[in-house]
């Protein structure tokens, strides 16, 4: 049993498929048998609070900002533009639950929830007002360097009631400050539909991070007020305008938020070495281990191995792993602490005075996990001391993705934007462990990065750390489960950026927060009986297609034929004949704004879907022709049933 | 009261989860009008009416969250300065009315002291009612704030409910008012005996500086 101690406990049952969500801040995952549920008490630093010096004061405004924006800045580069599609047009029951989106919304309200906090934890006047002055002067940056994000969430968490009502810090305010405050909070104002807001965006050029929230309530009022159909009709304006708005974000990130981001990035890199020895004794690297690497081949990487590609949100998840699987070189994890926003000690010292059972317990005998525990939790491999990696949850999350079978995900990979490619990869090595008999674990970590720089282990180093014979548990295929088709090691070519923690935020920590703040762990999602996997064997439909059929044929039965390439499902050559329609991808890619649409008599031009880049996918389906009916439960409960047909293409 | 038609402006805001009917009670109370459909609203920020209480003219800006409950990060800039909030739930849909507490909790954490009511929408139809008006009346005693079951597209209680609650609203506004007044008249009679050592030390700091 695992659950999660914070205000409140989650108990996660073996039912559950996937944890849709990161560790919150004061939120701990604790492993241990339900017996022992009682024993487990909130930490002593959790019930009392004790006031003390915020380390702000000894931080610079623009340093502070700067992370901010950086933070800001790769978390919004990270959320796939179909996820603001999926967000706001399948909601809740989406299979395909925008997680990148998801995170920033939570980081949005974390930001303001962290800037009250700090300003109602200084206990002395003088040095409150100091750090009022400190969050305005911060907010004036985000806003110089486009950061509407942190921006409206530092002047939102500054708007707090429990922060405007300190009636002597604002009254020591100089009336620069005073004045700038009050622009900034016009901005905030909603009035008029947030003009002020808007106006501001129109003035400004991209790069920009825009505030998120206020773009998915404009998604969302487009889909809500306009039907998608009327009849048997497509509604093609609210498409188009649909396919407007995700251009508009394409836009905004059009190019890279460069300066600040460059000089950020060595500070970031600088620190990272600081930070290479840190307090953990045990397995930390040293230092100058870390120096030694070739600087080089960061920047030989392709743009999407960068580490900018990696969201934070990893680093969060990887707490999770790392308390479960305590093995993974824990010396590593501190960095991420600071990153993650766990203000309070690491989880794994709760965790490993609970007495419950010991941590390497999972990996010494998998057996005695349940087998979909591996899976949320994403502790899929065992890590060795010195391998600073961890498999994290976040990927958990994707193979609990109901449609995709993991390895669909795989073979799809050019559909997917890179930091999607690296959790599915990752939800296929999970998969490993839970039996489904998918990827060698060492499929995923091809190469192992470590804040920027390439560790020189390879593969059949890892391969061997993953061997039977070291007493980890067997990753090969089972007879019975080779039929499906499987991981291949990645290719030189292909994308590992999964590895890169970032490990080295500067230590901007948020501070533990107040009780009542919610445990985000708690909306793990339970498996619904009634709602089985359709597609455990299904090779070659990735979840998008499901997402371009039910967005756009909600209203009819598909019975579609898909035709595959010989030797792998390769998206770019792939077209899914329908008896009504056809979709014939574009070559290379199925246009966002223009998927075109082959009915019988006309085409059709959809817009407001998503570009999906095709590559050329590992060659390792089935050549095998087969036929699967499949039920997809749309969000309005509407049927559909697909008769795939999958058959060698060159014909 | 010269150059405006009014003598008091209450800005009142409408809460409750998605599709309990919060356009449609501002809309029948507005313009009294019904729409079935259910139109997400957009771009409305509030609608005004103006009724007189007690000869006194009270114009109600009343703000709709359209559907941006969803996005709490906006919604926390609604709540600024607004006198009263109004909690609606669906007399047909459970949920809506546990959720209740989760709103009471957001106003309480942005807003010092404003005037509540809680109304059950949709009680039109006692077939598919699922909240009774016992447990909500019993909930509304036990968080202090009183209860209304109202239906929009019948027009039940509409009216009553938002006159009795810019009643509510003018009440406190009146007693703030005149705790206000009065705490003004007791600093009148109050000799404050540190006045003339606070000047003191406020001309030394000048000096100083």
């Amino acid at each position: 049993m695992f659950f999660v101690l914070c205000s409140e406990k989650a108990v996660f049952r073996p039912t559950d498929e996937a944890v849709f969500t990161t560790l919150g801040v004061n939120t701990h995952l604790f492993a241990c048998e339900p017996a022992e549920l009682e024993t487990l008490m909130p930490l002593p630093e959790e019930i009392h609070w004790s006031p003390g010096d915020s380390k702000l004061h000894d931080m610079s405004a623009e340093e502070v900002a700067n992370q901010l924006v950086v933070f800001d800045w790769e978390l919004f580069s990270c959320v796939h533009e179909v996820e603001f599609v999926c967000y706001v047009f399948h909601g809740e029951q989406s299979r395909w639950r925008p997680l990148n989106l998801e995170l920033i919304l939570q980081r949005c309200s974390e930001v303001q929830h962290w800037v009250a906090t700090e300003i109602l934890q200084c206990q002395s006047l003088p040095k409150r007002v100091q750090l009022l002055r400190k969050f305005i002067k911060i907010a004036a940056l985000c806003k110089q360097q486009q950061d509407l994000l942190s921006f409206l969430a530092v002047v939102l968490g500054l708007d707090n009631p429990a922060v405007s009502r300190l009636r002597l810090t604002w009254e020591g305010l100089p009336g620069k400050f005073r004045k700038q405050f009050q622009q900034f909070e016009s901005i905030a104002d909603p009035s008029r539909n947030h003009k002020s807001y808007r106006d501001l965006m129109a003035s400004l050029r991209p790069p920009l991070i825009p505030f998120t929230p206020l773009l998915l309530k404009d998604l969302t009022f487009l889909h809500e007020s306009c039907k998608t159909f009327h009849g048997e009709l497509v509604n093609f304006e609210k498409m188009h305008k649909v396919a407007e708005m995700v251009r508009t974000i394409r836009r905004y990130r059009s190019s890279q938020l460069g300066s600040v981001f460059d000089k950020t990035r060595t500070q970031i890199v600088g620190r990272a070495l600081l930070y290479a020895g840190p307090t953990d004794q045990d397995q930390a690297l040293p230092a100058d281990q870390d120096q030694s690497l070739p600087a080089d081949q960061d920047q030989a990487l392709p743009a999407d191995q960068t580490p900018a590609l990696l969201h934070p949100g990893l680093q969060i998840r990887l707490e999770v792993c790392s308390t479960l699987g305590c093995r993974s070189g824990l010396g590593s994890a501190s960095p991420w602490t600071h990153r993650s926003g766990l203000g309070s000690a690491p989880p794994w010292t709760h965790r490993s005075g609970l007495g419950s059972a010991p941590p390497w317990a999972a990996d010494q005998t998998p057996a005695l996990l349940h087998p979909g525990l591996q899976i949320r939790l994403g502790v899929c491999f065992t890590l060795d001391p010195q391998i600073r990696l961890e498999v994290c949850s976040t990927l958990g999350c994707r193979s609990g993705l109901r449609s995709a079978p993991p390895w669909a995900a795989d073979q799809a990979w050019g559909l997917l934007h890179p930091g999607l490619q690296i959790r599915l990869g990752v939800c296929s090595t999970l998969g490993c462990r839970s039996g489904l008999g998918s990827a060698p674990p060492w499929a995923a970590v091809r190469k192992l990065l470590y804040s920027w720089i390439v560790l020189p282990w390879t593969i059949k180093e890892i391969a061997n750390h993953s061997s039977p014979s070291t007493g980890r548990p067997d990753f090969s295929l089972h007879p019975a489960q080779a039929g499906q088709a499987r991981l291949q090691p990645a290719q030189p070519g292909q994308t590992s950026a999964f590895t890169q923690h970032s490990q080295a935020r500067p230590d901007f920590r948020l501070q533990p927060a107040q009780a009542g703040q919610t445990s985000a762990f708690t909306q793990h999602r339970q498996a619904r009986p009634g709602q089985t996997s359709p597609s455990t064997d299904r090779p070659g439909m990735h979840p998008w297609w499901l997402f371009v059929l039910t967005s756009q044929y909600r209203t009819t039965d598909v019975k579609s034929s898909v035709n595959t390439s010989k030797s792998s499902v390769n998206t770019s050559k792939c077209s899914v004949n329908t008896s009504k329609c056809s979709v014939n991808t574009s070559k290379s890619s199925v246009n966002t704004s223009k998927c075109s649409v082959n009915t019988s008599k006309s085409s059709v031009n959809t817009s407001g879907v998503r570009s999906l880049e095709a590559e050329p996918s590992p060659s390792h389906l089935q050549t095998k022709a087969y036929v699967r009916q499949l039920q997809v439960i749309d969000n309005q409960n509407l049927l559909f049933e697909m008769s795939c047909k999958l058959e060698p293409k060159d014909m | 009261m010269a150059g405006k038609d009014y003598h008091h402006l209450f800005k009142l805001l409408i809460i409750g989860d998605s599709n309990v009917g919060k356009s449609s009670l501002l809309l029948r109370f507005a313009d009294n009008s019904f729409s079935g459909s259910y139109i997400t609203t957009i771009g409305v920020d509030f609608k005004i009416r103006t009724v007189e209480i007690d000869g006194e003219r009270v114009k109600l800006q009343i703000w709709d969250t359209a559907g941006q409950e969803r996005f709490r990060t906006i919604t926390s800039t609604y709540y600024r300065n607004t006198h009263g909030v109004i909690i609606v739930y669906d007399v047909t849909n459970p949920e809506s009315f546990v959720n209740v507490k989760r709103w009471l909790n957001e106003i309480s954490q942005n807003c010092d002291n404003v005037c509540k009511i809680l109304v059950g929408n949709k009680n039109d139809d006692p077939s598919k009612k699922q909240v009774e008006t016992a447990d909500a009346l019993r909930f509304g005693e036990s968080v202090g704030v009183r209860v209304f079951e109202t239906s929009a597209k019948e027009n039940i209680n509409v009216e009553e409910m938002f006159m009795a609650f810019t009643h509510m609203v003018l009440r406190t506004k009146k007693q703030s008012q005149s705790r206000a007044e009065r705490e003004r008249e007791r600093e009148k009679d109050t000799v404050n005996i540190n006045s003339h050592r606070d000047r003191e030390r406020r001309k030394r700091g000048k000096k100083c500086c």
